[in-house]
């Protein structure tokens, strides 16, 4: 009980201080202008122009069959802002959930803290205060993306009910696929004790790790495993037009979630402080 | 039953890497008055007072407070610590920040509130309270992070140098604070200044090396009724010490390291006036030899103990 109250409250004052820090007002500011700006070409005709089935080519070429599929079968606005926001999110992930410890244990402001609360409790509000801000964004970033849809589509063959449902299909499943990212941060910022080394870290590490993958020759079952090693490896399963995989693949999204916080946990839990 | 003490380890260690830090530490320290924690640079003075609070864990042996492990479930709120380097949040009014703490103590939102204007009229800084940490100086924030100690009531409190970088005017609002607060609760003080340590303190550990040297009551150690310390204008030459050797009554004379002219002057207290006659034995012997004095005080000096009992070739 006393713990549940320790969690809500550093929450609270950690929303309190992202809503209200220059660098938490950044990220919000950089990631509402950045889809602000990728909505607006989308209900430019983009979108629409790649539902068609000459785009269909270009679109199974550059990613794959399934996502041309997804572009022609469901509304293409929101199938879309689903395929640029799945290859973008792990960044924006990072930019919003690169603290969480980090500054604790940097700056040592955990000293205050520690005599007060439990290191678990503090670890826990710092990851779900980071994934309650990601979270909101995603949620505000689908809610523009249907609305934008509706405009662009309504009055056309599909109605506003599996407009307004795919919208928010996309947007739970972008807010599941954010999760192991912000778990991933939660292990990276406790490893580093350093927001900026976090950050670098972690998009470093993705990055390096995602182009040594792809450049290496593997196959079969080894090339399976590998392409499983970071929460990347889930999105051709959730860009597909069928329900099956997707959900599959947010299953998957929640282990790594359990798999990055517990090694999270551990690399906190036994830091000195 | 007997009151569990305050801290207990046995056998405590610390190592960084090759360097032991901390060595078999046994020490038992009760509740009452002050308690101050003092040795040289590299003394191990800090990495203990880190252990105490929890922040390093040991590499041998245990450590208690108040009976459970430091940061113990049952401690949050029973102990506060004043940290020596730990920051609040930037861009955070200290008085939210205060709140805050005060929350997770307990408190109801409005009454934490209210419990952080409290201190923050504790250390005089009630004008501060909407403003942010970078926006302080350096001592107003050390009285900020002294405020966050006051939060409640705690029965122990840890402070780590908490006149450090202080003027003296708020370091000696600061120990008339700690002061006013002694019989509510046990102060550790950990601080390299060792006239507030003497200051503030009943009793002092001294640790050296890794080890502690001595836990006693400060007025044993610096020996008020058996001992005579007189600052000089030059070094003590040794026919001084020769000859006060021979004073009856006298114990033993120290001289200070070259450079330090100082003079102690320990004796057997026997009837009235002992230190008086004896005060006299040493400005004849100082007069003889020519060497002015500055400054003469009962007792050793706390500051010169220290020196004494951890000089590198000490024993």
């Amino acid at each position: 009980m006393r713990a549940r109250r320790h969690i809500g409250v550093l929450i609270r004052h950690d929303l309190r201080y992202t809503l209200s820090s220059a660098r938490g007002l950044l990220f919000l500011l950089f990631f509402a202008l950045f889809w602000s700006w990728v909505l607006w070409k989308l209900a430019g005709g983009l979108a629409a122009q790649l539902g068609t089935a000459q785009a269909g080519f270009l679109v199974s070429w550059l990613f794959d069959s399934n996502v041309a599929r997804l572009l022609q079968e469901r509304p293409a606005t929101i199938a879309a802002y689903f395929v640029v926001a799945t290859t973008l999110t792990p960044l924006f992930a990072m930019l919003a959930s690169c603290d969480q410890t980090a500054t604790d244990l940097g700056t040592r402001h955990i000293r205050f803290l520690i005599p007060r609360v439990g290191r678990a409790e503090i670890f826990i509000a710092r990851l779900v205060g980071a994934a309650i801000v990601m979270t909101l964004a995603q949620l505000l970033a689908g809610i523009a993306a249907t609305i934008v849809a509706l405009v662009v589509h309504g009055g056309g063959e599909t109605s506003t009910a599996a407009i307004v449902g795919y919208g928010a299909q996309v947007t739970g499943f972008l807010i599941v696929y954010s999760l192991p990212i912000v778990a991933l941060m939660s292990l990276v910022s406790a490893a580093m004790a350093s927001v900026g080394l976090a950050l670098l870290v972690g998009l470093g590490g993705y990055a390096i790790l995602g182009v040594a993958l792809g450049l290496m020759p593997l196959k079969g079952a080894v090339a399976t495993v590998a392409s499983f090693v970071m929460p990347g490896g889930l999105k051709p399963y959730l860009l597909q037009p069928e329900l099956g995989p997707a959900l599959a693949a947010c299953a998957g999204a929640l282990a790594y979630v359990a798999l990055y916080a517990f090694l999270g946990w551990q690399v906190f839990r036994t830091r000195d402080a | 039953m007997a009151a569990a003490p305050i801290v207990k380890t046995e056998g405590l260690g610390r190592d960084f890497g090759g360097t032991r830090a901390l060595d078999r530490v046994d020490l038992t320290l009760e509740a009452g008055a002050p308690i101050g924690l003092v040795g040289p640079n590299g003394a191990g003075k800090t990495t203990f007072f880190s252990v105490m609070c929890g922040f390093l864990r040991p590499t041998r042996g245990t450590v208690e407070v108040l009976g459970r492990p430091p940061l113990h479930r049952d401690l949050h709120g029973r102990v506060a610590i004043l940290p020596q380097d730990a920051a609040f949040v930037k861009g955070v009014p200290v008085q939210s920040q205060l709140a805050m703490l005060a929350e997770l103590q307990g408190f109801s939102a409005a009454a934490a509130r209210a419990e952080a204007a409290r201190v923050l009229q504790l250390v005089l800084l009630a004008d501060a309270a909407k403003k942010t940490p970078e926006t302080l100086s350096h001592g107003m924030l050390k009285r900020i992070a002294i405020a966050q100690a006051f939060l409640g009531a705690p029965e122990l409190v840890l402070l780590d140098e908490p006149t450090a970088g202080l003027d003296p005017a708020t370091a000696s609002a600061m120990k008339n604070l700690i002061r006013s607060l002694d019989k509510e609760r046990t102060f550790i003080v950990s601080s390299h200044n060792l006239q507030d340590i003497e200051e503030l303190c009943g009793s002092v550990v001294i640790l050296d090396r890794g080890k502690i040297v001595e836990h006693r009551k400060v007025s044993e150690l610096v020996g008020r009724t058996s001992c005579l310390t007189f600052r000089l204008e030059a070094d003590p030459p040794e026919a001084i010490v020769t000859r006060l050797s021979a004073v009856e009554l006298v114990t033993r004379v120290e001289v200070g390291g070259p450079g330090e002219r100082r003079l102690a002057v320990h004796f057997r207290e026997e009837g009235e006036g002992g230190a008086n006659k004896m005060q006299i034995a040493v400005l004849q012997a100082l007069s003889a030899a020519g060497v002015g004095m500055i400054e003469m005080t009962r007792g050793q000096s706390l500051q010169d103990k220290v020196i004494e009992m951890t000089r590198p070739n000490t024993g």
